[in-house]
């Protein structure tokens, strides 16, 4: 890293870090064995990559836990047992509430926190992550392998020398650092004993203000210097150039006061530093120099105010968002979703009560939420079907109890307790009224016909995983949550707006920079734009990312066509009968 | 006096119980405050160490961290995700409200309240005591949170439903948010009971001669601060509530909508989770006020004793002081620009948190006009004082950029919010606080600290904050965002990288600092140099009790104040400073017989308020006389 070379006092702090430091291992390069029968080749591991950092990402790394536990070793431990992995991945809520031993271990490993549903990963695609996983990685991905990326800034250093040199340091330190606490023990004591100074304290601090006033000067300005060439580059959006000159002003409006008063600040106390047979100038007040400094600060602060109103309205309540095209980003834990309007160009509707794995934003389909009826009240049979063999599994619990110690004793005691208390049952039992709840809600919609949200609309949306913008066309962002609060964070866009469950929010911008261009600015070819997760939402919130890509018309075309309706195949079947058969069983049943 | 009977009468009861522990005296008390928020503030700051290293080291092995925080946060000795949150939400919650709230207003407005105002002791002692121990008792609560198996509340300090509602959306919400909200609903009645009672105090019991207009700036400051508390703090509690509601028993105040990865679609509907970020934010802004006016309080009066000049503008002082705390009520939405609210109301709440600048901007200007000229004595305490005004001015200009609504959207959670608040609020009002232990070490406990020791001690503290905070701004700048465990996500934050080692090994730096403190601190209190009743040569009426602090504080009559807090190097003196019961000849009969104007003629000190507002405050609320 240059500015490292550059700047002798940080290559210092950083060579006192790097005393912290392990060696990074290298990544295997060749798969050794074939996965579930199959032999991997480039492009699968390759695919298994892309889907690995759309799917997976966010909560798994290969080494170390993120959310999910590290994925090395995992094709080691399930070799024998594919077919089960495969289930865990698609749908781990549906082997955990089977009962499978192993997928409730595990659920309870991590407190209950379940793996997303990944049914609509087809059991190739999933192959192909094992074999992506196997292969250990790509070496490229930052989000997979974090060791690699980072510790490959460092310069390397001989281990055991550096380690013994800073153990000298870090002695030798504390040992300076000691010395000095009794000197100044010592010197206290002696003035306390004989009733004077030993040394001028007053003086000394005074000309440490001074000191500290010039250092902290300095640093302010070569921080800047060296920091300045990080900030972001002028804005790729056509709001966010007219922020940047508010931001500018407003450093013109502050920048003068921090210096004029840090330097009054330190530069009073230097000066009027106590001296013998001096007394101070007698001064309680100056009424006009008190409005001075009130109507001052206010006159500026006003016209910041008014900038800041005008902009505001400008960029948040424009009437322009109703003309621009828009599309839906969709937060969940831990990653992002976005969903074009299709060739209808609306946007249909969803709703949180139709999410099931194939349909992962909820949107409205009459077929699909029939079928999710009919999903639902399976689950409720095997959930009842769970219940009425409890008895029998606290019986089975009970009499593995023998021969176990330790934690593994306490524990079994505490999950022989959950059943006894109940509590086991009581989850069970909730979790059924509130899928309950879900099918009474669900065919409540469909029996209305005015104001339905089944209308069709949404039946050709496209739901993709990462945004494509055209150039100098406005766009308007419609959030929607699926858990908790994101917040959508694009900076070099100076875009952001909270994505919260229930209140649907939005936000218009235009984007006035090509990824090739900012490419260009950035003089880093494989620069993207990303769309990151900025409110806190979860322990894997850190890793939450959408890639943006900004292009001509003729590219977004080219893309958009490539991506799949939702329900495509299904239009014409759900025009054709307006009411299916499971509705009609349903509605009897009502 | 009767009163003085009565208190020689119980003094000689006192067991060690009654005296040290369940102790009724204001002064004990506030030693009591002062312990436990130190306590409270090492084990904060040790959490932020901690997760400072993950962040400039973020795949190096800390056999240490392993040690500590057992094989299941800190596996291999490095944090574990979910670990890393808790930590960043308990450093939060401890350093806000039990260092910043209850450490400092609580020490000092148990210590200065009745000894500055001339009072035996508080209103009422008991309810003094019970606040003390609800306090502790929240403490307790909090830190045993991080004992349970699925680790302490982890979603950020401002523990934002629906995240912190639900027990299956991240660990840290299950048992660990349950005691949370315990501990925080504790931590209200204590601060409730204290609050009522400072206020009280302060209306009724000044000493005689002691009017509004002649408080020291500690005590408004304290006063003002008390009627935050006890305005914000019950919203708090009625969202804390409905938050438990949600929690336990099914309601829907904060959630709708909601589609979880492991319980799929909750039957929650119609609530609202901006209702409680309005909630919490309607005590959270006016908290970060709590928080830094006895801090200022408390550099005012510092300021005004080793500059050996009156304050500059005590008028301009104490309407600030009303300004600050009247607006803090309205500019909660400065932290909800972009979560949603209209955006109507944002416009609204951009202009009324930019005017709050103007009374922070006044404050600032009166006190470099208070170092004017003066004669400044370095002491530990004004050192403080001065790094205090130095982290208000940095701290308050980028608050100008966040209160704009504008320039919000782009730094809004980033780094340069957490550069803005550590300065503004958490080192400001630390220094505050270490400023005022410093001063009124020697009313606690009779001796001085050691000086060279609190030399060290501030410009390691000084010089090491400003390396963690400042590069912060910049972070921002860039557009990293905060309550990041790894800067993995992109690669530009690489760039980052040796500037958050650099931020760590100052923050390591700074708590080495803090050794030096607390090696001070204790050690004073038994190897102290005797301090004499008066060392700063101040002149407000604490500095009249004798050294042995006693009950009931004056072992006669209750001093009358002639003057108010401010008269230092009058001319018409000969000595630099006055205190406030030294009668001028010939008045004290005719001190309230007399109108205001002729007090001035009759006594030699020159006229130094322009009083026209405060006769007004003055008549109405007329001092008490015992």
């Amino acid at each position: 890293m240059s500015i490292i070379i550059k700047n002798p006092v940080k290559l210092l702090f950083v060579l006192f870090g790097l005393f912290f430091f392990q060696n990074s291992q290298a990544y295997k390069n060749k798969l050794t064995r074939p996965i579930d029968g199959i032999e991997g080749t480039d492009e699968l591991i390759k695919q298994g990559s892309e889907l690995f950092s759309a799917n997976c990402a966010s909560c798994h790394a290969l080494k170390g836990k993120v959310v999910g536990p590290a994925l090395e070793g995992v094709i080691d431990k399930y070799e024998e047992d594919y077919a089960w992995l495969n289930a865990w991945i698609k749908n781990s809520q549906k082997l955990v509430k089977s009962g499978d031993e192993r997928a409730v271990a595990i659920y309870n490993e991590y407190n209950g926190q379940a793996m997303n549903i990944f049914e609509n990963l087809k059991d190739e695609e999933i192959t192909s992550i094992l074999m992506w996983i196997d292969n250990g990685g790509d070496g490229d991905s930052p989000a997979a392998n974090t060791d690699e990326s980072l510790n490959s800034n460092q310069p390397v250093f001989n281990e055991s020398l550096f380690n013994n040199i800073n153990w000298a340091i870090v002695l030798l330190s504390f040992l300076i650092f000691l010395i000095i606490v009794m000197i100044f023990g010592i010197l206290e004591l002696v003035s306390n004993v004989t009733g004077r100074e030993v040394i001028n304290w007053n003086n000394i601090n005074a000309f440490m203000m001074l000191v500290f006033l010039i250092g902290f000067f300095g640093l302010v300005i070569y921080e800047y210097n060296i920091h300045s060439e990080f900030l972001l580059p002028e804005s790729a959006s056509e709001h966010g150039i007219e922020m940047d000159k508010m931001m500018k002003w407003t450093w013109v409006a502050t920048l003068p006061v921090f210096f004029i008063t840090q330097f009054l600040l330190f530069f009073f106390s230097f000066k009027y530093r106590q001296k013998p047979g001096r007394k101070a100038y007698f001064l309680s007040h100056n009424n006009n120099l008190e409005y001075v400094w009130t109507l001052v600060p206010a006159v500026v602060l006003a016209i910041l105010v008014s900038g800041g109103f005008k902009m505001w309205n400008k960029i948040l309540r424009s009437d322009d968002s109703k003309n621009a095209k828009q599309i839906e980003v969709f937060a969940y834990q831990f990653g992002w979703n976005a969903r074009y309007p299709g060739n209808d160009g609306k946007l249909g509707k969803a709703n949180y009560n139709l999410i099931n794995g194939i349909n992962p934003l909820g949107v409205a389909n009459r077929n699909h939420a029939n079928e999710l009826i009919k999903e639902l009240q399976e689950d409720i049979y095997s959930m009842e079907n769970t219940i009425s063999k409890l008895p029998k599994e606290l019986a089975k619990l009970k009499s593995a109890l023998g021969g176990r110690v330790g934690d593994d004793h306490e524990a079994h005691l505490r999950k022989i307790d959950s059943y006894e208390s109940g509590d086991v049952e009581n989850d069970l039992r909730l979790t059924i009224r509130a899928r309950n709840t879900q099918i009474e809600r669900l065919t409540g919609a469909l029996k209305i016909n005015e104001g339905s949200m089944f209308t069709g609309e949404g039946d050709d949306d496209q739901v993709v995983q990462e945004i494509h913008l055209i150039k100098d066309q406005p766009i308007r962002l419609k959030f929607r949550a699926r858990d908790v609060i994101h917040s959508a964070y694009l900076p070099y866009f100076r875009t952001q707006m909270n994505v919260v469950p229930g209140l649907p929010t939005e936000f218009t911008f235009t984007p006035i920079k090509s990824t090739e261009e900012m490419r260009a600015i950035k003089g880093d070819p494989e620069f993207d734009y990303y769309l990151i997760c900025n409110k806190i939402c979860g322990n894997a919130h850190f890793n939450m990312k959408m890639k943006v890509v900004v292009e001509d018309e003729a590219s977004y075309n080219e893309w958009i066509k490539q991506q799949t309706s939702l329900f495509a195949e299904e239009n014409t079947k759900a025009e054709d009968s307006e009411i299916t058969t499971t509705e009609k069983e349903i509605l009897a049943i009502n | 006096m009767s009163s003085s009977v009565a208190h020689a009468e119980h003094h000689h009861k006192e067991t060690f119980l009654s005296k040290y522990v369940f102790s009724m005296d204001h002064k004990m008390i506030s030693k009591q405050f002062l312990i436990t928020g130190i306590i409270m503030g090492v084990i904060g700051m040790a959490m932020s160490i901690a997760f400072r290293l993950q962040l400039a080291y973020p795949d190096t092995s800390f056999p240490i961290l392993e040690w500590f925080f057992g094989s299941k946060w800190a596996p291999d000795g490095k944090l574990d995700a979910g670990y890393y949150m808790a930590l960043v939400t308990m450093h939060g919650t401890i350093m806000v409200f039990y260092v910043l709230t209850a450490g400092l207003s609580g020490t000092f407005a148990n210590l200065l309240l009745p000894l500055q105002i001339g009072a035996r002791d508080m209103a009422s002692p008991f309810m003094n005591m019970l606040s003390y121990w609800f306090f502790l008792l929240s403490s307790i609560v909090l830190l045993s949170s991080l004992f349970v198996e699925t680790g302490p509340a982890s979603g950020g300090w401002t523990i934002y439903p629906p995240l912190s509602a639900l027990p299956k959306a991240m660990p840290g919400s299950g048992m660990g948010m349950t005691l949370w909200l315990t501990a925080i609903v504790l931590f209200i009645v204590s601060s409730l009971l204290g609050g009522i009672n400072y206020i009280s105090t302060v209306l009724n019991m000044r000493t005689k001669g002691m009017s509004m207009t002649r408080l020291p700036l500690t005590v408004w400051a304290l006063f003002l601060t008390a009627v935050l508390g006890l305005l914000s703090f019950p919203v708090l509690l009625g969202g804390g509530l409905l938050l438990l509601f949600d929690r336990g028993f099914g309601t829907s105040f904060y959630l709708s909508d909601i589609y979880l990865g492991s319980a799929g679609a909750l039957e929650h509907t119609g609530g609202s989770p901006i209702l409680f970020q309005h909630l919490f934010w309607f005590l959270g802004h006016p908290e970060v006020y709590i928080i830094i006016m006895p801090a200022l309080g408390i550099t005012s009066e510092i300021i005004a004793v080793n500059s050996r000049k009156p304050i500059f503008g005590y008028t301009a002082m104490v309407i600030s002081l009303m300004g600050i705390a009247f607006l803090s009520f309205i500019v909660w939405g400065h932290h909800m620009f972009i979560t949603g609210m209209n955006p109507l109301l944002g416009a609204v709440f951009l202009v009324t948190t930019l005017i709050i600048a103007v009374p922070s901007a006044v404050k600032t200007f009166n006190y470099l006009a208070t170092l004017w000229r003066g004669n400044i004595r370095f002491t530990n305490a004004m050192m403080f004082a001065i790094g205090l005004v130095s982290f208000f001015i940095s701290g308050g200009l980028t608050g100008i950029f966040l209160g704009n609504a504008t320039l919000d959207i782009q730094l809004h959670d980033t780094y340069f919010v957490v550069g803005h608040f550590h300065i503004v609020m958490g080192c400001a009002a630390i220094f505050g606080m270490l400023a005022g232990i410093y001063h009124w070490f020697p009313k606690m406990f009779g001796r001085m600290m050691n000086k060279p020791l609190g030399y060290i001690h501030f410009w390691f503290t000084f010089i090491s904050a400003y390396l963690v905070f400042f590069p912060m701004h910049f972070m921002g700048l860039a557009g990293v965002p905060r309550r990041y465990y790894a800067f993995t996500l992109l690669p530009e934050y690489g760039v980052w990288f040796d500037v958050n080692v650099v931020m760590t090994l100052a923050a390591i730096l700074g708590g080495i600092a803090q050794i030096i403190f607390l090696y001070n601190f204790f050690s004073s209190i038994f190897i102290g140099k005797r301090s004499g009743t008066n060392p700063w040569q101040a002149n407000t009426l604490e500095w009249t009790t004798p050294e042995e602090r006693i009950h009931g504080n004056w072992p006669g009559e209750i001093p009358t104040v002639y003057r108010w807090a401010y008269d230092y190097s009058n001319p018409a003196y000969e000595e630099d400073f006055m205190m406030q019961n030294v009668p001028d000849e010939g008045v004290e009969e005719e001190l309230f017989e007399t109108p205001k104007t002729k007090i001035n003629k009759t006594s030699k000190k020159p006229k130094t308020e322009a009083v026209t507002l405060f006769t007004l405050i003055k008549n109405w609320l007329k001092p008490n006389t015992i």
